[in-house]
C-alpha cells in the first residue's frame, strides 16, 4: 500500500526534508480534535444517559430514602416501593449460578490445558463457547418448557428430603423459581467463566509446571501445586466476571424466575431479580413513583454491576501484569 | 516449600495415582455436563422448529391474523438486520475513534477510558434498554427503530473499542516509527497505515459485536416495540427477531403464532452461531497459536 | 408434537362451526384457529352492516397506512382478527402489541401509540397524568369472560365455585384442592389432596382488574386480604397478590397452568378453550353457578343504561344468568388528536378504524366468544367516535 509523503504543512522552510520532524502537522490538530470529541462525547452521552436515570429516579429515593433499598415490600397497588426482594433474588440467583458454573467451568479449563492434547482440546473449547452464543431469549424459553419439567422431580427430591430439615430447601416447588432461574444462568455463564479460567490456566509458566514433573508429580500435582495458585488471582477475575454477567441477565430470568415480587422462603420459591422486574414492569408503570422506582432499581442494578465488574477488570488487570512480568 | 516438595520425590503411590485420574474423570465429566444443555436446546428448538421452516418461511411476513397458519418471518429478519445496520454504523465509527483516542492519548486518561469502557461490556442491557427509552422514545413520542438500534449501538460499542484497541497495539512499533520518520502526519498514519493493517482484526470484532447484538431482547423491549408488519421505516416501531420470540413463543392460543416463533428461535440461533463462528475462524487466522506462556 | 397440534386445528375448526350454529356452550370446547366470517349467533344484536335500514359507511383513510397500538392480552384475538380483515377492507397496517392493559395505558399516557387497549378503564389518577396530552376518549369494543382455569386430571364436569373459595384459592387461605369448602359447593365430586398452585398476572394487567373487581366485590374476605381494608387496593390492574407465581400476559398464565398439577388461575376464555383447560363454573349474585360462555357473557354485558364517559364494571352481574366475571376492553384515544398526531391524514385513518371496529369489526367477535357491543351501547359508542376532533372539528362527518 503506497503511502505518500505528505507535504501539506510546509511551504518549505526546516521542514523540508524527508526525516526532520514537523511538530504538529495542520491534519493532526483536526484529527487529535476530532477523536478527543468522540470519546468525549461518547463517553459524555453515556454519562448524561446515567445522570438522566438518576435524576429521574431521585423522587423514589427521597420518598423512601434508604428505605428504597432495605424495603422488603414492592407493592405498586399500595405504591410502595422497596428493592430488597430483588436485590435478594439477584443474589441468591447469582451464588446459585456460581456456586453451579464455577467448579464446571474449572473443570473444564482443566481438561482444556492440561489434560487434552491442542488438537482435541480447541475444537471441545469452541464447542463449549458455543453456549454463549445461544441468546438469552432461547435460554429462557428452553428453561422454562424442557428444563422445568425436566428438573421437578430433583426438586421434589430435595424439597421432600433434606429440605423438610431445612426450610430452605423446602417445599412448594411450583416449577419456576430461583433454583431454575440459578441454573438457566450458570449454563450461560459456564462459557465466560471457562474461556477466562482457560486463558489463566494457559499463562501458567512452563518452567514450573514441568519442574514438577520432573520431580515425579503426576498431573493432578501440577494443577494443584502449580496452576491453581499462579492462577488464583486469575481465577477470582473469572469468577467476578461470571458474577458481573449473572447479576445482568433479565430475560432468560424473568422467564423462569416466577414472578412474585416478594422475599421466597425457600430456593424453590418463585421471586424476582432486579433485571426482571424491570423487563417486567417498565412497560407498563403509569403511576409516577412506580416508573420512578423502578428506574430506581436500575440505578441499583447499575451500581451494583459497576462495583462487581469493575472488581473483577482491576483483578484481571493485576492477574494480566503479574503473569506479564513472569514468575 | 522444599519440603512439600520433597514428597513428591517419593514414588506414586497408588493413591496419587487415583486422585489424578479422578480429577481427569471429573473434569470430562463436567465438560459432558456442560454440553448437554447445548444438545438440549438445539433438539429442542428443531422439534418445534420443523414444522414450519422452510424457504417461504423466510421469505414471508406473517399472515394479518396471526392466529392464522402459514406466513412466515420475513419482516423480523428483516427488522433485525435493519436495526443492527444502522447500530453499527453509528457503534463502529464511534468505537475505532474512542479506541484511536486510547492509543494515541495514553497515560492514565486511556487507563481510565479503557476501565470505563472494559466495565460497560458487561452492564446489563436491560439497564441500556431503560436509558435510550427516556432519553429518545419519549422526547420523540412514539417506539422506533431508531431507538431500538441506538440501544443495540450502545451495546456494541465497548465490543468494539475493545477490540480495536487491541488490533492496535499489536501494530509493530517499526511499522508507528516508520511513519513518523517518514513525516506523516498522525492522521495520515491511521488511515492509511494502521487502520489498514488492523482491518480484518476490526472486521472480526464488529462480527463479535453484531453477534452480540443481534441476541438480544431487552433493549429492544422498550425501544423498538415490536411490529407485526414488515417496514423498512426507522421511525415506526419495528419488528426483531428476539421479540418476536418472546412476545409469541409462550402463546399457546394462538399454534400458528407459537410455532412461528420457534422457528424464528431456530433461525436467531442459526444466525448468531454464524457470526460467532465467522469471527472466532478469522481470529483464528489472524493469530495462529494464542500465547501459552509469557 | 407437531401432529398433535395439527389435530387440534383440525378438530377446532370443526368445532368453530357446529359451535356457531348453536348457541348453548354447555362443554368447552377448542376455539378455532381460522375463525369463518361473518359469524352471528342466534342472540347476537344484529349489526348494522348487515343490510339494516341505517347503511353504515366506511371512509377508510390511509393515513401513513399503519396504525400502532398496544396494550390488553385480553382482546388480542380479537384485534389480531381485526388487522386481518381491516388490512383487507382499508389497506392500512393495524400493528397491535400485546404487552399488557399496563402497557397499553402507558402507551396512551405518553403518547408512544396511537391507541392503547386496556380491560380496565382509566382512573382519574391516569387521566390526570396525561393532562398535558389532552383528556381520553375510551370506547368499549368487546366483552368477554375471566375464567378460572385449573389443571386437574380425573374430573368429569366442571368445579363449581363460590365467590368466597375463588378469594380463598388466590389468597392463600384454601391450599389443597380437597378443602372443606371446595368440597361442599362440589357434593359427589371426588377432590384430589394436591397442592393448589396459584398463577396471576405479573405485569400489569386488565384481566386482573376484571378478577379482582369481582372478588372485591363479591367477597368481604378478599377486602381484608389483600386490600388490607382498602376497596381501591385489592381492585385493580395491580394487586399485592399473597401467594403464587407470576407470568406475563394471558398467554404467561396459561402455560404456568399448564405445566404444573394442580395449577389454578385466572385467563380469559378464548386462552383456556384453545388450550383446552377446563375452567370453573362460578356463582353469580343471583345465586346460580353459571358456566362462562358467549351467552353468559353477553347477559352480563347488557346494562340497562350505561354511563355518559363509558366507564363502567360488570363484575359480579346482578343479571340472572350473567357470567359474575366479566369484563369490557376498551380502546382509549386523545379527544383532541391535533396535539398528539403528527398529521390529520393519520388521525382520519386512527378515527376510520375506530368506525369501522364498532361496527363491521363486531362480526368477528362471536368466533371468538367475544360479546360484542350491545344495541343499548352503540349508539353510545358511536357518539364517543364521533366526538374525537382535530383542532376542535370532529373528524368523522
Amino acid at each position: 500500500m503506497a503511502v505518500r509523503i505528505s507535504n501539506k504543512a510546509g511551504q518549505g522552510g526546516p521542514a523540508a526534508g524527508p526525516f526532520a520532524r514537523r511538530h504538529l502537522l495542520n491534519g493532526d490538530i483536526v484529527f487529535r480534535l476530532v477523536v478527543a470529541a468522540s470519546a468525549a462525547l461518547t463517553i459524555g452521552l453515556i454519562g448524561l444517559m446515567v445522570f438522566d436515570s438518576v435524576q429521574a429516579a431521585w423522587p423514589a429515593f427521597q420518598t423512601f430514602g434508604l428505605g428504597f433499598v432495605t424495603g422488603i415490600r414492592w407493592s405498586p397497588s399500595f405504591t410502595i416501593y422497596g428493592a430488597l426482594p430483588f436485590i435478594y433474588g439477584t443474589m441468591l440467583t447469582s451464588v446459585i449460578a456460581l456456586l453451579l458454573a464455577v467448579p464446571i467451568a474449572v473443570l473444564i479449563a482443566l481438561l482444556v490445558t492440561e489434560f487434552l492434547p491442542p488438537q482435541i482440546g480447541r475444537p471441545v473449547a469452541i464447542v463449549v463457547d458455543l453456549l454463549a452464543a445461544v441468546p438469552s431469549v432461547v435460554w429462557g424459553l428452553w428453561g422454562l418448557l424442557v428444563l422445568v419439567p425436566f428438573i421437578r422431580p430433583i426438586e421434589h427430591g430435595i424439597a421432600d428430603g433434606p429440605g423438610r430439615l431445612i426450610p430452605f430447601l423446602g417445599p412448594p416447588t411450583p416449577g419456576p423459581s430461583y433454583f431454575v432461574a440459578g441454573v438457566v444462568v450458570a449454563v450461560m455463564i459456564i462459557p465466560i467463566v471457562a474461556a477466562l479460567t482457560r486463558e489463566v490456566f494457559a499463562t501458567t509458566p512452563r518452567l514450573q509446571r514441568e519442574a514438577v514433573l520432573a520431580l515425579g508429580g503426576t498431573r493432578w500435582d501440577v494443577i494443584r501445586r502449580v496452576v491453581l495458585p499462579i492462577g488464583r488471582t486469575g481465577l477470582l477475575a473469572a469468577v467476578l466476571l461470571g458474577l458481573g454477567r449473572a447479576i445482568g441477565e433479565t430475560i432468560a430470568v424473568t422467564m423462569v424466575i416466577g414472578n412474585a415480587p416478594k422475599i421466597g422462603g425457600s430456593i424453590f420459591s418463585p421471586g424476582f431479580t432486579l433485571a426482571s422486574v424491570i423487563a417486567n414492569e417498565f412497560n407498563e408503570a403509569t403511576e409516577p413513583l412506580h416508573a420512578e422506582s423502578l428506574v430506581g432499581l436500575g440505578v441499583v442494578l447499575l451500581v451494583i454491576a459497576i462495583v462487581i465488574n469493575g472488581a473483577g477488570v482491576a483483578v484481571r488487570r493485576r492477574f494480566e501484569r503479574s503473569a506479564g512480568r513472569g514468575r | 516449600m522444599a519440603a512439600e516438595y520433597g514428597a513428591l520425590l517419593t514414588p506414586t503411590s497408588s493413591a496419587r495415582r487415583f486422585k489424578a485420574n479422578l480429577v481427569v474423570v471429573l473434569a470430562v465429566v463436567a465438560t459432558a455436563i456442560a454440553l448437554v444443555p447445548l444438545a438440549s436446546v438445539f433438539l429442542f428448538l428443531i422439534t418445534r422448529a420443523v414444522g414450519v421452516l422452510g424457504i417461504d418461511f423466510l421469505l414471508q411476513d406473517p399472515p394479518g391474523d396471526l392466529s392464522a397458519a402459514g406466513g412466515g418471518i420475513r419482516n423480523a429478519i428483516a427488522g433485525t438486520l435493519e436495526m443492527t445496520t444502522l447500530a453499527t454504523l453509528i457503534a463502529a465509527p464511534l468505537g475505532i475513534l474512542i479506541a484511536i483516542f486510547d492509543t494515541e492519548v495514553g497515560g492514565r486518561l486511556a487507563t481510565g477510558t479503557r476501565f470505563f469502557i472494559d466495565v460497560m461490556v458487561a452492564l446489563p442491557s436491560i439497564v441500556i434498554g431503560i436509558f435510550v427509552y427516556s432519553l429518545i422514545v419519549v422526547a420523540q413520542g412514539h417506539f422506533s427503530g431508531f431507538a431500538g438500534s441506538v440501544a443495540l449501538a450502545a451495546i456494541m460499542l465497548p465490543v468494539i473499542v475493545v477490540s480495536t484497541e487491541e488490533m492496535l497495539r499489536l501494530i509493530p512499533r517499526p511499522i508507528s516509527e516508520g511513519a513518523r520518520a517518514l513525516g506523516l502526519s498522525r492522521w495520515r498514519t491511521y488511515a492509511s497505515v494502521f487502520l489498514p493493517t488492523a482491518v480484518s482484526g476490526i472486521f472480526t470484532g464488529l462480527l463479535l459485536a453484531v453477534s452480540r447484538a443481534i441476541g438480544e431482547t431487552a433493549p429492544l423491549l422498550f425501544t423498538a416495540l415490536g411490529n407485526n408488519f414488515f417496514s423498512t421505516d426507522m421511525n415506526e416501531p419495528m419488528q426483531g427477531l428476539p421479540l418476536l420470540i418472546y412476545r409469541n413463543a409462550l402463546n399457546s392460543a394462538f399454534p400458528a403464532a407459537r410455532d412461528r416463533a420457534m422457528g424464528a428461535a431456530l433461525v436467531l440461533v442459526l444466525i448468531v452461531l454464524a457470526f460467532n463462528l465467522l469471527g472466532r475462524w478469522l481470529v483464528s487466522r489472524r493469530k495462529p497459536g494464542r500465547s501459552t506462556g509469557r | 408434537m407437531l401432529n398433535g397440534t395439527r389435530r387440534i386445528s383440525a378438530l377446532a375448526v370443526a368445532a368453530a362451526l357446529v359451535l356457531s350454529a348453536c348457541s348453548s356452550s354447555a362443554t368447552p370446547s377448542p376455539a378455532p384457529t381460522t375463525a369463518p366470517q361473518d359469524t352471528t349467533v342466534a342472540s347476537a344484536p344484529a349489526v348494522a352492516t348487515t343490510g339494516a335500514a341505517t347503511a353504515v359507511t366506511y371512509r377508510c383513510t390511509k393515513g401513513d397506512g399503519q396504525l400502532n397500538g398496544a396494550g390488553a392480552t385480553f382482546p388480542f384475538p380479537l384485534y389480531s382478527k381485526w388487522g386481518a380483515d381491516y388490512n383487507t377492507k382499508c389497506g392500512v397496517k393495524l400493528n397491535y402489541q400485546s404487552i399488557g392493559s399496563g402497557g397499553g395505558v402507558k402507551g396512551w399516557q405518553q403518547n408512544t401509540v396511537d391507541f392503547g387497549a386496556s380491560d380496565a378503564f382509566l382512573l382519574d389518577s391516569e387521566i390526570t397524568a396525561a393532562a398535558a396530552n389532552g383528556v381520553p376518549v375510551e370506547i368499549p369494543v368487546a366483552f368477554g369472560a375471566v375464567v378460572v382455569a385449573y389443571n386437574l386430571k380425573g374430573l368429569s364436569a366442571p368445579l363449581k365455585m363460590t365467590a368466597d373459595i375463588v378469594a380463598g384459592i388466590f389468597d392463600g387461605k384454601i391450599t389443597k384442592w380437597n378443602d372443606a369448602a371446595i368440597a361442599a359447593a362440589n357434593a359427589g365430586v371426588t377432590l384430589p389432596a394436591s397442592d393448589i398452585s396459584v398463577v396471576h398476572r405479573s405485569d400489569g394487567s386488565g384481566t386482573t382488574s376484571i378478577f379482582t373487581t369481582y372478588l372485591t366485590k363479591a367477597s368481604p374476605d378478599w377486602v381484608t386480604t389483600v386490600g388490607k381494608g382498602d376497596a381501591t387496593k385489592s381492585a385493580g390492574k395491580t394487586v399485592e397478590w399473597p401467594t403464587g407465581l407470576g407470568a406475563s400476559g394471558n398467554e404467561g398464565v396459561t402455560q404456568g397452568i399448564n405445566q404444573t398439577d394442580g395449577g389454578v388461575g385466572y385467563i380469559e376464555l378464548t386462552y383456556a378453550l384453545a388450550n383446552k383447560i377446563p375452567f370453573a363454573d362460578v356463582k353469580n349474585s343471583s345465586g346460580a353457578f353459571i358456566t362462562p360462555s358467549l351467552d353468559s357473557v353477553k347477559a352480563a354485558a347488557n346494562l340497562p343504561t350505561y354511563p355518559a364517559d363509558l366507564r363502567f364494571n360488570l363484575a359480579n352481574s346482578p343479571v340472572a344468568d350473567g357470567y359474575p366475571i366479566t369484563g369490557s376492553t376498551w380502546l382509549i384515544v386523545y379527544k383532541d388528536l391535533s396535539k398528539v398526531m403528527k398529521s390529520q391524514d393519520r388521525a382520519n385513518a386512527l378515527v376510520d378504524f375506530l368506525w369501522w371496529g364498532i361496527h363491521e369489526g363486531q362480526n368477528d367477535s362471536a368466533a371468538l366468544y367475544y360479546g360484542s357491543i350491545p344495541a343499548g351501547l352503540l349508539a353510545q359508542d358511536e357518539a364517543a367516535v364521533k366526538s374525537i376532533t382535530w383542532a376542535g372539528q370532529p373528524l368523522l362527518p
